[in-house]
């Protein structure tokens, strides 16, 4: 509650940055200390100081798995605001108003994180999606980001639509938004409840851009302006994700040999199309993402999955994910061709960027002793778990060796390849939050329980 | 400097030796545990020293003729360059180290990564002059047969731990753990330790990397493949001897073999003209003797010839190497002659050498060679004949050697002539240290028909090893066979010394040139092993790997490459295409979903 | 058959007819007329069913509204009487299929659906009721969604701030930026 409350208090304060502050080192510093202190307030509910108590009449519960995920988002939009807060006032004019709109999507990140009606689950999926159809279109200068702005709006509504359909079948079977009773189901579910529940799978299989609902996000991943595809393809994606698990597990708990067939089959297909593509493509942008599609295929094993370990998996797996996808964006912000040619004798240039960003790339293919791995590691465990459908697991493993082609394409021409790349003026911070992120993501390869113990104590 | 802290530190570990040996000598055998090594469900594995009389008294041969060596070679290869000259010394210290951990280790498991490491640095050194490509390929052919050995080794170490989970020593030679060992494991378990064993100590089937090996410099030839290294197939079956003595099969496996490659080695020393060869097939045979003491039960007197041997084979070696130094680098034994009066003290501790191994009394050799003749007289009478004619073929070639190089005329170029010189102090002090040792050595193990209580080593390894309770043969007896033996030696020294003064060369031909060729062993393996081998590793380079995996994995990327191609083509950019694609998609999977539920 | 029904099958009639002539017309701006009787016909059929809000909220909201920003929109964008270009045949075949496959299920299900009376007749909706619920603290309100919601007007007024205020030219590519994988070889 107290995330939730502040961040949208932030919001409004950043709206009004903008008009009172004029120099943009101000507006950004406010942006920076202000997301610290929301990861700080959400640590604190964590450790029992709750600083409101609003009776939620249990539309909203924030539980271990829900402040926790909350804070891995909120500490990854941090490193994000480090690397590239300087980026996001390149954009446009209206800069504190990117901030403004970032200070919403987390408001509604605590809400599709710890909803228990399905009111709240539309409306924080809304209070994410409206400001990021405004971020991927805030290079108005630039048909390509409008394009992607109008493309990802009449998609977005699309299923927006769905969603909304498949509530209203559920509302009108149950006659409740509330999840637990949605879930208690003792006769066989009527076809409204199944229609619903597909409507609902349909919408947020479309959200994590999971296939054959996925075509919006290469279009618009790459259209947008590189700072917001970072934060939209990291962040964004695996709140949703988290959003996803907690819908199917509390809603729909019950239907599991409903629904888990299709999740091993939009899994298999998220995991072959994403990987497959990504193989194909020239840019490291558009390769990327290609690859965030490749990697929530890995993240539907645990809604597939829905066990213990696919929720501490889930965890894992958008910590991993976040830090490494972010570095990588942040580095090919700086860069002046996204195309991997335009990797050619990185390392020679810019040794340190170099190992980072190898260090993500590793840890995006799943390579050991970096986070990446153990994610996957849980993922594939969790799967195993269920004991049914192998073929999946064994797909998921060949899909993971095919990604270390394209995730090493970028290393092998930083690394063994001529050329000099012309780079953006890098200052020390940003160097330094690298370095943070790069440790992260190896200490979190080698001692997971850095952040799993959070979950349980 | 690099020779001072080479020497330095193997000195430190002989003093440590001596403390360490005083402490068992009064009795305070002790295993030091330091930590959880392996740890996996029910096994536990501790890196843990194991200090008692057995391997308190490899710790005092390692680092005490470790130490005279270190000390000789800083002589002896001062002419490397000092990048060279450190890389020969880390190597002798890696492998001093490698060693003591070899014997220090209270399980199987620290002695094999000791044995590994020793094998390392025998690769390593043996490969010392590395420009030479005849020396990299006798360095890979050590290492290799080395590996099949420890194969064997290996499996053997799992196969205990697959049937009592424990390879620490004191558990696996405890009364209950034994108990539970069927005899057929036993058999196998030793077998296969023998094959590692054989692999390390050269016995037939493995042993002809020895000679190859003689590649290395001379120290080294030695320390490792004289002294110490390749009587680690010895240690490890004497500390095993709860396990041997509970499996016949094994002890007459080991004791033929041993027997079988003491005779080979001893025929094949006999027409060697190389001096180091015939010092590494003498060190083949000498060791084959150590497995027949082994075979036969005598476990401490297999030890003890570990310890004579280490003097005099040691002290050869170092004397070689001397008369190496002062032939400019010469080897061929043809080459040399009369070479007594130039170099007198490295004849003199030859000669010593010799004596001692030939078994006369009472140089050290004698009493090892003794205690071990007795055993395998009182086991079997046959093997007894044989053994003795080894030991008379022993003492045969070691001084048809001595009168080659030392009597007769000079027969090297006149250059060499006035270049012969004797060896500097640092190299004849050890030589001479290892001669006193290599006379007086024995008198740890006077037999008791001469010296009530002399065999004082039995008596000291009796807590690891304990007495053997066979048939005792009466004093008369023993003294009887001392005396046929000692005279049948010097009988045969006075016959090399008739046939060798003034030698002539000649072609060799039947029966001489087949020993000369070395049985052709090493024609014979490469006919069955290596053409066979590189054959099938040639046809699975042309036919499997070209068209079977290349074309599956080219054929896998291709694949790839294509799907994502096609792929792409359905990412048309246009909203419409995508809302029907979804919407179809959506249909397809409500359609699923109602015909799952039916 | 009773007045009550004849209304019905009108209202139906006149809802799926303008339904399917808004999806075949090739003139944009019928389409936005077609939708408009559509919704329209919506409406009356919430009246007919006696949810005056509902219908109240769906003329004001679709057909004053959004069918009104529709055909603004096609006046700024398109040329209103031009028909657009034929669809390939891939696509309508698609299409085609997609409706079928849906009203076939639809069809299924309504059919196997075991309707029944409810227990007792629902009460009237009113108004007021409905905007006491959305206020409402106890435990069957939902004042907390309502306040949720406005923090979504919030930033979606930020949003269109951010859209409608002026900026320098517009150029064709960002630098960087690549083509969409249907611009490749073909």
């Amino acid at each position: 509650m107290n995330a939730l409350l502040l961040s949208a208090v932030l919001g409004v304060v950043m709206m009004f940055s903008g008009i009172w502050l004029k120099s943009k080192s101000a507006i950004r510093n406010v942006a920076i200390v202000g997301m610290a202190l929301l990861l700080v307030v959400n640590i604190l509910e964590m450790s029992g100081m709750i600083f409101f108590r609003i009776d939620t009449k249990g539309m909203i519960v924030f539980d271990r798995f829900a402040l926790l995920f909350d804070s891995i988002a909120f500490l990854s939009t941090l490193l994000y605001l480090f690397l590239s807060a300087q980026d996001i006032e390149k954009v446009g004019i209206n800069y504190a108003d990117y901030f403004a709109l970032i200070f919403f999507i987390l408001c509604g990140i605590t809400l599709t994180s710890s909803f228990k009606s399905l009111l709240i689950l539309f409306l924080g999926v809304e209070i994410i999606s409206i400001p990021l159809y405004i971020l991927t279109g805030s290079d108005k200068r630039n048909l390509k980001s409008n394009e992607a702005s109008l493309k990802y709006f009449l998609l977005g509504s699309f299923s927006t639509g769905l969603m909304l359909m498949g509530i209203a079948l559920i509302y009108g079977d149950k006659g409740s938004f509330d999840t637990n009773s949605i879930n208690l189901i003792t006769e066989t579910p009527s076809a409204l409840i199944v229609a619903g529940m597909l409507l609902l799978l349909f919408s947020m299989a479309f959200k994590v851009s999971a296939a054959p609902f996925h075509f919006w996000a290469p279009d618009v991943y790459d259209g947008a302006p590189t700072v917001f595809t970072s934060f939209m393809a990291t962040i964004v994606k695996a709140a949703v994700f988290i959003a996803f698990i907690r819908l199917f597990e509390e809603a729909f708990g019950n239907l599991q040999n409903k629904w888990q067939l299709l999740m091993a089959i939009i899994t298999v297909a998220t995991l072959f199309i994403g990987n497959i593509t990504a193989v194909f493509q020239q840019s490291v942008k558009r390769m990327l993402a290609y690859s965030s599609i490749a990697q929530a295929g890995f993240m539907m094993l645990s809604v597939y999955a829905m066990n213990a370990e696919a929720k501490e998996g889930l965890l894992l797996y958008s910590a991993a994910y976040s830090f490494a996808t972010i570095g990588i964006f942040a580095v090919l912000i700086k860069m002046k061709d996204y195309t991997f040619d335009g990797f050619n004798g990185f390392a020679k240039h810019q040794p340190l960027l170099a190992a980072t960003t190898t260090i993500f790339l590793l840890s995006l293919a799943g390579i050991p002793l970096t986070a990446g791995f153990l994610a996957k590691f849980y993922m594939l465990k969790a799967a195993l778990g269920t004991g049914k459908y192998l073929w999946l697991v064994i797909f998921a493993v060949i899909m993971a060796a095919v990604s270390v082609y394209y995730y090493f394409r970028v290393i092998q021409a930083m690394y063994f390849k001529e050329g000099d790349p012309p780079v953006l003026q890098i200052t020390p911070v940003f160097k330094w939050t690298l370095v943070i992120l790069a440790a992260l993501v190896i200490l979190l390869g080698i001692f997971p329980n850095l952040l799993l113990t959070w979950y349980y104590f | 400097m690099t020779g001072v802290i080479g020497c330095g530190v193997v000195l430190a570990s002989f003093v440590l030796s001596i403390m360490v040996f005083l402490q068992v000598k009064d009795g305070h055998s002790q295993v030091v545990d330091y930590f959880n090594f392996i740890n996996v469900g029910d096994l536990k594995i501790s890196f843990a020293f194991q200090l008692d009389q057995l391997s308190s008294l490899f710790l005092l041969i390692i680092t005490g003729v470790g130490f005279l060596i270190h000390v000789y070679s800083i002589s002896y290869m001062q002419e490397e360059n000092p990048g060279q000259f450190g890389r020969y010394f880390s190597f002798l210290n890696l492998f001093i180290f490698s060693m003591l951990l070899l014997v220090m280790g209270a399980n199987y498991v620290i002695m094999f990564i000791g044995w590994e490491g020793v094998g390392l640095c025998s690769y390593l050194l043996i490969g010392y002059w590395f420009k030479n490509n005849e020396f990299n390929k006798a360095a890979n052919k050590a290492f290799i047969m080395n590996r099949i050995g420890d194969l064997a080794f290996l499996i053997a170490l799992f196969w205990l731990i697959a049937k009592i989970g424990t390879v620490s020593y004191s558990e696996v030679f405890s009364a209950t753990n034994l108990a539970r060992l069927k005899s057929s494991d036993i058999t196998i378990i030793t077998l296969l330790l023998f094959t590692g064993a054989a692999g390390k100590s050269a016995q037939i089937p493995l042993y002809t990397w020895l000679p190859d090996a003689m590649a290395g410099p001379t120290p080294v030839s030695a320390l490792i493949h004289a002294a110490t290294m390749v009587t680690a197939g010895i240690y490890m079956i004497a500390r095993s001897n709860a396990l041997y003595s509970l499996s016949q099969i094994s002890m007459n496996v080991v004791a033929i073999t041993g027997l079988a490659t003491a005779i080979l080695a001893a025929t094949i020393a006999l027409k060697q003209n190389d001096i180091k060869k015939v010092l590494a097939y003498s060190t083949v045979s000498q060791l084959g003797y150590m497995f027949l003491a082994l075979g036969v039960g005598a476990y401490s007197a297999g030890v003890f010839h570990v310890m004579t041997h280490a003097f005099f084979k040691a002290l050869l070696f170092l004397a070689a190497g001397s008369v190496i130094h002062a032939m400019g680098g010469e080897q061929d034994i043809r080459k040399m002659g009369g070479l007594s009066k130039k170099i007198k003290i490295t004849y003199i501790t030859f000669l010593i050498g010799c004596i001692a191994i030939a078994g006369i009394p009472p140089f050290s050799g004698f009493f090892s060679k003794d205690a071990i003749l007795l055993a395998v007289f009182e086991h079997n009478k046959i093997l007894y004949v044989i053994a003795l004619l080894g030991a008379l073929l022993t003492a045969f070639y070691m001084f048809r050697l001595l009168f080659i190089v030392f009597t007769g005329a000079f027969r090297g170029t006149d250059e060499q002539k006035d270049h012969t010189h004797e060896s500097p102090g640092a190299m004849t002090i050890p030589m001479i240290i290892l001669a006193i040792l290599s006379v007086l050595g024995g008198l740890v193990g006077i037999p008791e028909v001469f010296m009530h209580g002399g065999d004082k080593l039995t008596a000291f390894l009796a807590p690891v090893i304990p007495l053997q309770a066979g048939e005792i043969v009466s004093h008369n007896t023993e003294l009887i066979l001392m005396a046929i033996s000692s005279l049948l030696v010097i009988g045969v020294v006075v016959f090399a010394w008739f046939l060798f003064r003034k030698t002539r060369f000649s072609e060799s031909k039947g029966l001489g040139k087949v020993l000369e060729n070395k049985w052709y062993v090493d024609e014979l393996y490469e006919k069955i092993f290596v053409k066979p081998l590189n054959k099938l590793g040639a046809f699975f380079n042309s036919v499997f790997e070209r068209s079977v995996i290349d074309d599956l994995v080219n054929g896998v990327g291709r694949l790839v490459n294509y799907g994502s191609r096609q792929l792409r083509l359905l990412q048309s950019g246009q909203v419409g295409s995508y809302v029907l694609l979804m919407v179809v998609s959506m249909v397809l999977i409500f359609i699923l979903q109602f015909f799952i539920r039916k | 058959m009773n007045g009550s029904t004849v209304i019905f099958y009108l209202l139906a009639a006149l809802t799926l007819v303008n339904g399917v002539l808004s999806v075949s017309t090739r003139q944009i701006f019928r389409a936005a007329i077609y939708l408009l009787f559509t919704l329209i016909g919506i409406a009356g059929l919430y009246f007919w069913l006696n949810y005056q809000f509902i219908a109240a909220v769906q003329v004001v909201v679709y057909v004053g509204g959004i069918v009104v920003l529709i055909i603004f929109s096609i006046f700024l964008t398109q040329q209103a009487g031009e028909k657009l270009q034929k669809q390939k045949i891939g696509r309508k075949l698609f299409a085609a299929l997609a409706v079928f496959c849906g009203f076939g299920l639809t069809i299924i299900q309504v059919y196997q659906h075991a309707f029944y009376e409810p227990a007792e007749t629902g009460v009237p909706v009113s108004v007021a009721a409905i905007g006491q619920k959305m206020l409402s603290m106890n435990d069957e309100g939902y004042a907390l969604p309502f306040e949720v919601v406005s923090m979504l007007l919030l930033a979606a007024m930020i949003g269109c701030i951010v859209i409608a205020m002026k900026e320098k030219k517009i150029t064709d590519n960002e630098p960087g930026t690549s083509s969409p994988d249907h611009t490749g070889k073909e």
